[in-house]
């Protein structure tokens, strides 16, 4: 009876312990999916987990823990991408993209000595490398690291106020390192999923188990980022936020065509898209849910919401007004859980839930709903254990039919219509940023940044001149508006050296003066061998220009024969530069509210962290593809190496032979007839010895010599005598 | 004068150590017993030395080994994997993300799960020796180390270009057969390994291992001398040979082993032939009384480990000795040596053709007998000799003439 009370007081204990932890570490995942174009399927995860126990967690991962609280950091941003985000095509991206290869990013606290701060980042580097199976301990080299620039957030602060909410945490130290030439493969995804509580084995991860459909889309990016926080009650703790964005090209078009047949005929699932299925539910979850972006436009939506808040549907089935009223449908679908499956293509038979991006404008109390954000597609909403109870140990998800016009953003559809109108000259995303190098030349070259802006948003711009963001300003210029600033960050490897005083600018092909455009610059220049240079400018362009270009002219470095890497007439990678622009769209308060027939001001507003992720800023980034500057590399090949170094041995014999045979004594004087009669003798020893010399140093450094010397003393008879041992 | 004749001898006498101390290799240490320490785990280095698409096939290889280890149970914390390029996610990989080494692509050596310690540029001759040596810096990860000890059984797999005793190592580095042989001593200097299986499939793969001298190490070469280790298996899909020959004939032998198999070396040499590899393997021990055939290939393979209680008399074990049957049953697991077993090699007919295959596959080859290499080494050393004496004798001479 003794043991049975001890085992019942250790259970008590131990379930005690664990209902402690559970109440400290918490986990959520989501998931978002949207068309991009007709054929791409963006699939974008995000897995939230954060703790406030300093030890024993239930799901929180120890190594994680174990790193926050070892080093003196306030966030570490890391992303490993594949491909790139073909903005023309697959329009604005909804979510956060990164540039090819890896990105790491670190804020540091403030107040470390550079002795320390050095010693950190190796620490740091050390440790994701062995987290991530990236080789990030090549950025132990600094010529990959750079200080934070300014940023365009930083710049406008002053102004607008939520510098908590968004700017970077003042005095830390940011550090910034890329490789752009690193792969990302399944390697790099094992250690990412063993941070999950359930790995791949259940929950919204275990879409990804299917790795070849993950490697195989065209655009792949995986991100991890760790930050310490505070709760609002004062408690420490970490936060750990991971990503996956996936771009993956369907076969959707038979599909579609079909469906277009047999309106009836099922379409897309997402598991059959991935080609995975979720099969269980990951406990520790507190929050599974998918989303899913409806192709429709939100304002489209919004607007039957609004006239038909009573819950009614439009009962006549007018062919015209198809698309206008599928609102009342989705209220009733909400409500009832049945729909009709001809008048909407999407899931009927799970109960889901619509969100809309609804604008709060400043001043009011939060009720006075006047218009949906342009910006962010309307959502339906799926709860993942909802969905594995109706289906049998599947998601079942259907998902919509994307539209014929290639994207969920009604700004890119009408650029598209534009294009249909033959005005193609500005197709494509708000803003579009490329880059390249110009010159033949292996000592010089110059590289080209070329902005585009669409025409879209430069009507925006001028519509909104001066009564969005504000900026601080430059030196001149007081009042310069925010949403007119272009910033560009740039950093060049140090063996790229760039010639600032050969930048110019010019505003649709006119070359016009930097100096009164320009609103900041910071410029440091690389140091050779140890840290890169950073050029970041911000220039204020007048909306009405469509294309900026900047130009700059480069040298470019010798190195020494170690510093080549093995791929060296590849040519070597220069990071990707950053546009940030303001977005005229953004709207500061946006909710996301459940359509329920009822009233739009008193509907339920939602929040997660992968909807406010959305919206997460004014300040919009593009990142240029990488490029690549050949530089001047030597013939690293053996045979070649092999020549040099036996004939550069033969000079040196024949030149010391011939030197030794023709030289006539001593500098000059009159003994020297005699002096050379007398050495004659001498000068045969000498030449003899330094026959006796270089045959020896070859057999002493030819191992094949050795062996035909063998072989020639065998032949010649001589006894070997251990050789017959 | 008197001062600058001494500074001549004194450089004389430096530079015959060096020279004498380059001839150290050929002083084989060799031992005649087994380690005295128990196996109780098992580590293993993979290596692939080769970068660019054109060489699918030595990456292959050595993730073909990792998959065969990995099944037989070593786990991913005690496998260093060394591979300088990514072939899976290569954009020129027509199925992203697995690795075939047969064209029938029913087995992707990829798999769902693997971890690589050391990538890209990271695969270094200097990270390779780390590796071995354990000098690593001490903010190097835990998964980057090989933490073996003295109780540890080692497998190291090499696969690469290589040449006359070097191993190219990501197309700019050559790792040396000295320096191998070097770090190897090193090893079994600090108590890093029990035993040591090293396998090199490479051309000329044998003159690397030549040199090699530390105790307990076994090295299995794929080729000699002047000969070249083959591919096999071209894909028309990926465009591209697959394999090695002589790891395809390895992974074809480790089809039917299993973590409980009792398989030897000698079983696997006899799979070897020359009509299939077009080149003769070699082997050779540094423990000069081990023989192939008492060599266990789960012992550096499998995850196959000697555990034994430290106490006769606790409960535990009384646990474990209680039933006869249960103990016999778990033993079968964790004992190497179990009465049985040798019943049932004894039943066996041993190697059938063992010893006439063994000498047809070594002897038929031009191996670097001990002899050869010594006359070799007396040679080079009494060459650097001679030049030195030359060129201090041109320099007195040349000393006494400006006089």
């Amino acid at each position: 009876s003794l043991m049975l009370q001890y085992i019942v007081w250790t259970a008590g204990l131990m379930l005690a312990i664990a209902v402690g932890c559970n109440a400290q570490d918490v986990f959520s995942e989501e998931l978002l999916t949207a068309w991009v174009s007709p054929q791409h399927l963006l699939v974008h995860f995000r897995f939230d987990q954060g703790t406030t126990a300093s030890r024993l967690h239930t799901s929180f991962p120890h190594a994680i823990q174990q790193l926050a609280s070892t080093l003196r950091l306030h966030a570490v941003e890391l992303s490993l991408t594949s491909g790139r985000w073909r903005y023309t095509t697959w329009g604005r991206p909804l979510v956060a993209v990164t540039p090819v290869g890896a990105v790491l990013d670190a804020s540091l606290r403030a107040g470390l000595k550079p002795q320390a701060l050095i010693a950190h980042w190796a620490a740091l580097v050390n440790a994701l490398s062995g987290l991530s199976c990236a080789s990030f301990s090549l950025l132990h080299d600094p010529t990959s690291i750079s200080g934070g620039g300014i940023s365009l957030r930083q710049l406008l602060a002053p102004t607008t106020g939520n510098r908590s909410a968004e700017g970077p945490v003042a005095g830390g130290q940011r550090l910034r390192a890329m490789l752009p030439h690193e792969p990302l493969c399944t390697e790099n995804l094992t250690p990412w999923l063993r941070l999950l509580p359930c790995r791949d084995q259940a929950g919204l991860a275990s879409l990804l188990r299917h790795r070849p459909t993950v490697f195989g889309a065209e655009y792949v990016s995986l991100g991890l980022m760790l930050e310490r926080h505070a709760t609002p009650k004062g408690r420490r703790g970490v936060r750990l936020v991971q990503t996956v964005t996936l771009v993956i090209r369907t076969a959707l078009k038979r599909a579609q065509q079909q469906q277009q047949a047999h309106p009836s005929a099922p379409g897309a699932d997402l598991e059959t898209v991935l080609g995975a299925r979720v099969e269980h539910f990951c406990p520790p979850a507190m929050r599974s849910e998918v989303l899913v972006a409806e192709p429709d436009s939100p304002e489209g939506l919004f607007a039957t919401w609004r006239t038909r808040s009573g819950g009614v549907c439009c009962e006549s089935e007018d062919e015209s007004q198809n698309g206008s009223c599928p609102l009342g449908d989705y209220a009733a679908a909400a409500t009832t859980g049945t729909l009709d499956a001809h008048n909407t293509p999407g899931p009927v038979r799970e109960p889901s839930r619509l969100l809309l991006p609804v604008m709060i404008p400043a001043g009011s109390p939060g009720f006075a709903v006047e218009a949906v954000s342009q910006a962010l597609p309307a959502l339906r909403r799926y709860d993942t254990l909802e969905l594995l109870e109706v289906g049998d140990r599947a998601l079942g998800l259907q998902l919509p039919y994307p539209h014929p016009q290639p994207s969920t953003q009604p700004h890119i559809a009408g650029v598209h219509e534009m294009r249909a109108n033959g005005d193609d000259r500005l197709a494509g995303p708000d803003l579009q940023a490329d880059r390249y190098v110009t010159g033949a030349n292996l000592l010089h070259g110059a590289v080209v940044l070329r902005i585009q802006r669409s025409r879209e948003l430069r009507a925006r711009l001028e519509a909104s001149q001066c009564t969005g963001w504000r900026g601080s300003g430059g030196a001149e210029g007081g009042g310069t508006c925010g949403s007119s600033l272009v910033c560009i960050n740039q950093l060049f490897p140090w063996y790229v050296r760039p010639w600032m005083h050969t930048l110019t600018v010019l505003y649709d092909g006119q070359e016009v003066p930097l100096r009164p455009h320009l609103v900041a610059q910071q410029v440091r220049p690389a140091v050779q061998r140890s840290s890169p240079g950073v050029v970041d400018l911000c220039l204020r362009v007048p909306p009405a220009v469509a294309e900026v270009q900047l130009r700059v002219a480069f040298s470019k470095a010798f190195l020494t024969v170690f510093e080549y890497p093995p791929d060296a007439h590849r040519g070597f990678d220069v990071p990707a530069a950053v546009v940030s622009y303001l977005d005229p769209l953004y709207a500061p308060a946006v909710q996301w509210r459940v359509t329920s027939p009822g009233d739009v001001s008193g509907a339920e507003v939602v929040s997660s962290p992968l909807l406010s992720g959305l919206s997460a800023g004014p300040v919009k980034q593009v990142y240029t593809v990488g490029l690549l500057v050949p530089l001047a590399a030597p013939d690293f090949s053996m045979p070649y190496n092999v020549i040099c170094l036996s004939s550069t041995v033969l000079a040196v014999y024949f030149g010391a032979l011939l030197n030794l045979l023709t030289r006539r004594g001593c500098a000059a004087g009159h003994a020297a007839p005699e002096r050379s009669k007398v050495s004659l003798g001498g000068k045969a020893l000498q030449a003899l010895l330094m026959l006796v010399l270089f045959s020896a140093l070859a057999l002493y450094l030819d191992a094949e010599l050795r062996q035909h010397a063998m072989e020639l003393l065998a032949k010649l008879g001589f006894p070997l005598e251990f050789k017959l041992k | 004068m008197s001062l600058s004749i001494g500074r001549g001898l004194a450089t004389l006498f430096i530079c015959l150590m060096w020279i004498g101390s380059g001839s150290v290799g050929i002083n084989v240490l060799t031992s005649t017993e087994r380690s005295t320490y128990r196996h109780e785990s098992n580590w293993a280095v993979l290596v692939s030395t080769s970068r660019f698409w054109l060489n699918y096939r030595h990456i292959v290889n050595t993730m073909s080994i990792y998959h065969v280890i990995k099944g037989l149970g070593i786990p991913d914390s005690n496998i260093i994997l060394m591979i300088p390029d990514d072939m899976a996610c290569n954009a020129r990989n027509a199925l992203p993300a697995q690795l075939f080494n047969n064209e029938s692509h029913w087995l992707d050596v990829y798999g769902q799960d693997v971890e690589v310690d050391y990538r890209g540029y990271e695969v270094t001759v200097s990270n390779f020796l780390q590796v071995l040596t354990g000098r690593h810096d001490s903010i190097v990860p835990r998964s980057k180390r090989l933490m073996s000890d003295a109780s540890s059984n080692v497998l190291i797999y090499l696969s690469g270009h290589g040449g006359n005793e070097f191993i190219k190592f990501n197309d700019v580095e050559e790792l040396l057969a000295q320096d191998l042989a070097d770090a190897l001593a090193q090893m079994a200097e600090k108590g890093r390994y029990r035993e040591l299986l090293m396998i090199v499939e490479t051309c000329e793969a044998a003159t690397l291992l030549q040199r090699v001298s530390a105790p307990n190490v076994i090295t299995v070469a794929s080729s000699q001398k002047d000969e070249q280790s083959l591919s096999f298996k071209s894909d028309p899909e990926l465009g591209l040979s697959l394999i090695d020959r002589f790891t395809y004939q390895t992974l074809a032998f480790f089809e039917s082993i299993d973590i409980k198999s009792s398989a030897t070396l000698a079983d696997l040499f006899g799979t070897y032939s020359y009509e299939f590899m077009q080149s003769h393997f070699s082997y050779r021990m540094t423990n000069v009384t081990l023989r192939p055939r008492d060599v266990k290939l789960t012992d550096f393979f499998g995850s196959v480990a000697d555990i034994r209680t430290t106490s006769d008399r606790g409960s535990q074990d009384t646990m474990y000795h209680g039933d006869a049957q249960m103990g016999r049953y778990m033993a079968a697991y964790v004992d190497e040596d179990a009465p049985w077993d040798i019943g049932s090699k004894l039943l066996q007919p041993d190697m059938p053709n063992d010893l006439s295959m063994m000498r047809k596959i070594v002897y038929s080859a031009p191996s670097p007998s001990d002899s050869g290499i010594r006359t070799r080494e007396a040679i080079r050393a009494w060459s650097g000799f001679v030049a030195l004496c030359s060129l201090a004798i041109y320099m007195l001479t040349a000393h006494v003439r400006t006089k």
